[in-house]
């Protein structure tokens, strides 16, 4: 088996400054403190992540609010830069990230569609190809050369997943994107993704949703502080993971009446 | 099975893995320029015209400035310098008005500070019809010099690309950059042999601006298209190891700070 993605002893820290409390040049020169260090916290995001996915899986990431899956991602698709560790990647990568879309604001549908298969790599003569289906797939016919500010949540997400899975990409990432479409597009976009899974792509889905992940994915990773807590089968992951939270919550209920 | 590219890091095969992308970004540029302007295309020669009349009215005909055929002589130093300009400071704030994109979706940060110098150079030649009319009608000798033209593009392409990356940069985690920026190029202006000739600084105080590289390349546009002479290939060589050095320096500038753009925006 080939491998899609493969992640060795993956760290992500950044540096937090205290926020300094003289913020001006005339402040900082008057206490002297101009050149003083400031106090900087770590904050280790992801924790010596060690992962592979084979091609034409389904991988699942799932996690608490704040548990280092976005930052996993976002380290995936080299927008942030790791602090140490590897990352080794086989094809091409398209991602619909949670944090804004990626879209120029001023710019029309039509030109954005343009600049994002651009940066996935396609030539204009294969955006060209793709353009009516992506603009299909999207239901926006009628705003495609409306500027992208005048568009609903909905709207980006709709488009900004259209593209996504249209430029034909080897691994496909998605981080929980598909709560903001109504229930239709949802439909339409998970029979895409089946499609997806159906061709022997490669799939990466982080969620907290367990039914999900398990509807879903071959094989899943727990994160929880940065730091990779169970991997294997779905219903592995899942069983270990509603224990933790029930563990929680038990112990948020004895506190509660304590 | 290929190790995962930092794309925030500027590296010379972004002409080539990315060249539709700064095509389509350069194009959108232009297009952007005058959108929505009734005279739309023809600002191209309407800005620099406007200046050079209100140039030659001050400088050719109150100051007197020792320049025959002054608006040819402004206008040959003018249209790069309103590229260079113009990149400048469009560049410096690129990444911060990429704010769209860097961190947040897969983007390839160092083309954005690229754009804005390729647009200039594209804008500049189509603007220089204006200066072969004012060239023809003034009877200047055209001579072999306009064979140079080509490396003083090439020479302030390099230039401009390489400040524009520092610059970039530097604003992302210094942002006080684009408001002395703006002081320094005017600074630049005045202190350069751009509206007023060479000969009209006092001998003593030449050198100070002669040494300045940016007067080397401003003069040699003067010396092809106004004086009609060869630039001294010396000279050139040597500005073409300046322009590769502030390259190099720009990029290695830009490849320290991009780490944390994704971070810092």
């Amino acid at each position: 088996m080939t491998l899609a993605i493969h992640v060795e002893h993956l760290s992500k820290t950044f540096k937090r400054y205290q926020p300094r409390r003289y913020r001006t040049l005339k402040e900082s020169l008057i206490n002297g403190e101009m050149f003083e260090r400031r106090l900087s916290e770590q904050v280790e995001a992801v924790r010596d992540v060690s992962f592979s996915v084979e091609t034409g899986e389904t991988f699942g990431i799932i996690g608490r609010n704040g548990a280092g899956k976005s930052t996993l991602l976002k380290l995936l698709c080299g927008i942030l830069k790791p602090t140490s560790g590897r990352i080794a990647v086989n094809g091409r990568v398209a991602a619909l990230l949670s944090l804004g879309v990626g879209f120029h604001e001023q710019m029309s549908g039509r030109d954005n569609v343009f600049l994002n298969g651009l940066v996935l790599g396609l030539a204009p003569r294969e955006i060209r190809a793709r353009f009516d289906d992506i603009v299909t797939f999207a239901e926006l016919e009628d705003f495609i050369d409306a500027p992208v500010w005048t568009y609903s949540t909905g709207m980006r997400m709709r488009l900004a997943f259209s593209v996504a899975v249209n430029v034909d990409p080897d691994i496909l990432i998605i981080d929980e994107v598909l709560a903001v479409g109504d229930v239709a597009f949802t439909e339409k976009c998970l029979a895409r993704m089946r499609e997806f899974q159906t061709r022997g792509k490669t799939l990466l889905l982080v969620t907290h949703d367990i039914a999900t992940m398990t509807a879903w994915c071959r094989r899943a990773l727990w994160l929880d502080h940065g730091q990779v807590r169970a991997i294997g089968t779905p219903s592995d992951v899942a069983q270990a993971y509603l224990n933790e939270l029930a563990g929680a919550s038990s112990a948020a209920a004895i506190n509660a009446v304590a | 099975m290929q190790h995962l590219k930092d794309m925030s890091r500027m590296r010379l095969t972004i002409f080539r893995d990315h060249g539709w992308l700064l095509y389509s970004l350069v194009l959108r540029d232009l297009r952007g320029r005058y959108k929505g302007s009734f005279l739309g295309f023809f600002w191209t020669f309407l800005n620099p015209l406007l200046l050079m009349l209100t140039y030659t009215v001050v400088f050719g005909y109150f100051l007197q400035v020792n320049a025959p055929a002054y608006p040819a002589f402004i206008l040959s130093g003018l249209l790069p310098w309103m590229w260079f300009s113009t990149a400048l400071l469009q560049g410096s704030t690129s990444i911060l008005e990429g704010a769209s994109y860097v961190g947040k979706t897969i983007f390839p940060t160092p083309v954005l500070p690229l754009v804005p110098v390729l647009a200039g150079m594209v804008n500049y030649l189509l603007s220089l019809p204006l200066l072969l009319i004012l060239l023809l009608f003034f009877k200047l000798p055209v001579g072999w010099g306009l064979l140079c033209f080509p490396v003083l593009l090439i020479i302030q392409t390099l230039l401009l690309c390489g400040l524009t990356m520092a610059l970039s940069a530097l604003s992302v985690t210094f942002r006080d950059t684009q408001h002395l920026l703006g002081h320094i190029v005017t600074i630049l202006f005045f202190m350069m042999p751009i509206m007023y000739p060479l000969t009209a600084i006092p001998e003593r105080a030449r050198w100070i601006v002669e040494h300045n590289p940016l007067v080397g390349l401003f003069y040699g546009y003067q010396q092809i298209f106004y004086y009609g002479e060869v630039p001294h290939p010396q000279r050139l060589l040597w500005l073409f190891v300046f322009a590769v050095a502030v390259f190099y320096g720009g990029q290695v500038t830009f490849n320290r700070q991009s780490e944390s753009f994704a971070e810092h925006i």
